[in-house]
């Protein structure tokens, strides 16, 4: 015979399974949904996540375990084929224009040079003691590019996605703070007001159409690992540029990306569990995704101070816009544009920042692309 | 040849450090840096040679 009060104790259950650490995770779900709402950071991305960080800590939870949904939805959508960030890359590749690119190509290299952070991180992560699979997946998150962050670590089997998430996405937000800090430690006041004149050239249907098709055959030739990535997005661009898929092209960039952004956040909080999450290595995992934003934008502003070294000098570089080669689109071109126009309120730098910034979009891609590959090699 | 097991000595905060992984790291900064710049160097080429055969400027078939 039960007594009177063990036939409520189902009500007191889930409290009695509380632990400090959910206790945590749900400080931490809050954080980033203050941060959605009040701050207004990556909204779209930090309040799904945030909720979903409290959803699967609340204990014996039913979206877990093998019939829990949210569980469901990071093995079918992430797990087992990486297909929500693939997806979202349709929508991504749909709303950019690479016209200030294809205008000014030269701008591609510095998508290059600001993927220095990535490669930087993870030989800090190694000198830190990470093993190397979870060290590649940390420095992806200098990709500023959550969609490839995650691919990245989730094919790397790293057992840090989560936390890799929340930084990539957080740190892009926080690009306005991040990236003026490091630009002005590696430049001089007269390097940041070196005007750069836009003479904009025309570019052809032809070019616009062609490019997405080829950048993913180049891409695909030579870091195979990347088509997935590459392909996704080019498609999207396709769709955008061909000039007949209109209607595509908006379903793309609105309710498909809209989609997948709703439920991407609140997938991504099932690698947010207290037990996972709540340990140094993860605090870690964050300090060195910091780490990574930093170096990419040093990488980019370098880069750029060389190049000066060759061009005349009515062709010279303003260094701010090499750090506008990260992917974190189009926060960071809009940065160096404002910091331009504080230094010399002439200085309109943003079409500039904008083809370097398109071109970071290329460069993260297959720079994530390119550690798969060599990691096959690397990991075996 | 450097000698990675000198520098692994240590322990890292996250776990032991592994001088192999060290290694594996510069060469992935090397022929991760390399690789990215070869990929753009060579869309930067097919972007030229693009905008020079497709007339770029001449508003033929410009948007």
């Amino acid at each position: 015979m039960l007594k009177p009060l063990d036939q409520f104790s189902f009500l007191i259950r889930g409290f009695a399974g509380i632990t400090w650490q959910m206790l945590v995770m749900w400080v931490i779900g809050g954080l980033l949904i203050w941060l959605a709402v009040k701050k207004d950071f990556e909204p779209a991305l930090l309040l799904p996540m945030g909720f979903g960080a409290i959803l699967v800590n609340l204990p014996y939870t039913g979206v877990l375990g093998d019939s829990g949904i949210v569980q469901w939805l990071y093995r079918t959508g992430i797990g087992a084929s990486e297909a929500m960030p693939l997806l979202l890359f349709v929508g991504i590749g749909a709303m950019i224009d690479f016209g200030p690119l294809l205008s000014n190509p030269r701008m591609l290299l510095f998508g290059g040079a600001a993927q220095f952070g990535i490669f930087f991180t993870v030989l800090l992560a190694v000198l830190l003691g990470f093993p190397l699979r979870d060290a590649m997946s940390a420095g992806v998150i200098g990709a500023a590019d959550g969609p490839t962050s995650i691919l990245v670590s989730q094919t790397l089997k790293s057992s840090y996605t989560g936390a890799i998430t929340v930084a990539a996405y957080s740190y892009m937000a926080l690009v306005p703070i991040i990236q003026p800090f490091a630009i002005r430690l590696v430049t001089t006041r007269k390097e940041r007001k070196i005007r750069m004149p836009y003479r904009p050239e025309s570019v052809s249907k032809t070019t616009k159409i062609l490019f997405p098709i080829l950048v993913t055959m180049i891409a695909g030739l030579i870091a195979p690992d990347s088509i997935a990535l590459v392909g996704f997005l080019m498609f999207g661009n396709l769709i955008r540029e061909c000039g007949k898929l209109e209607s595509l092209c908006k379903t793309a960039e609105g309710p498909l990306a809209n989609l997948i952004t709703i439920f991407l956040g609140i997938t991504i909080a099932f690698q947010m569990q207290a037990d996972k999450f709540v340990r140094l290595d993860t605090v870690l995992i964050m300090a060195l995704g910091l780490v990574a934003f930093v170096f990419d934008t040093v990488g980019g502003v370098l880069f750029a101070k060389l190049l000066n070294l060759f061009l005349p000098a009515d062709r010279k570089i303003n260094p701010m816009v090499g750090a506008a080669g990260i992917s974190a689109f189009p926060m960071s071109a809009r940065v160096i544009q404002k910091m331009g126009l504080k230094e010399d309120n002439q200085n309109h730098l943003l079409m500039h920042a904008t083809g370097a910034n398109v071109a970071g979009q290329i460069g993260s891609v297959v720079a994530g692309g390119i550690i798969l590959t060599i990691a096959k090699s690397l990991l075996h | 040849m450097l000698n990675w097991n000198l520098l692994a000595a240590y322990r890292g905060p996250a776990g032991p450090v592994s001088g192999e992984n060290i290694g594996a790291a510069l060469r992935l900064m090397g022929l991760g840096m390399l690789g990215i710049f070869i990929v753009m160097l060579l869309i930067y080429l097919v972007v030229y040679l693009l905008n020079k055969g497709t007339g770029r400027g001449n508003g033929k078939d410009d948007d």
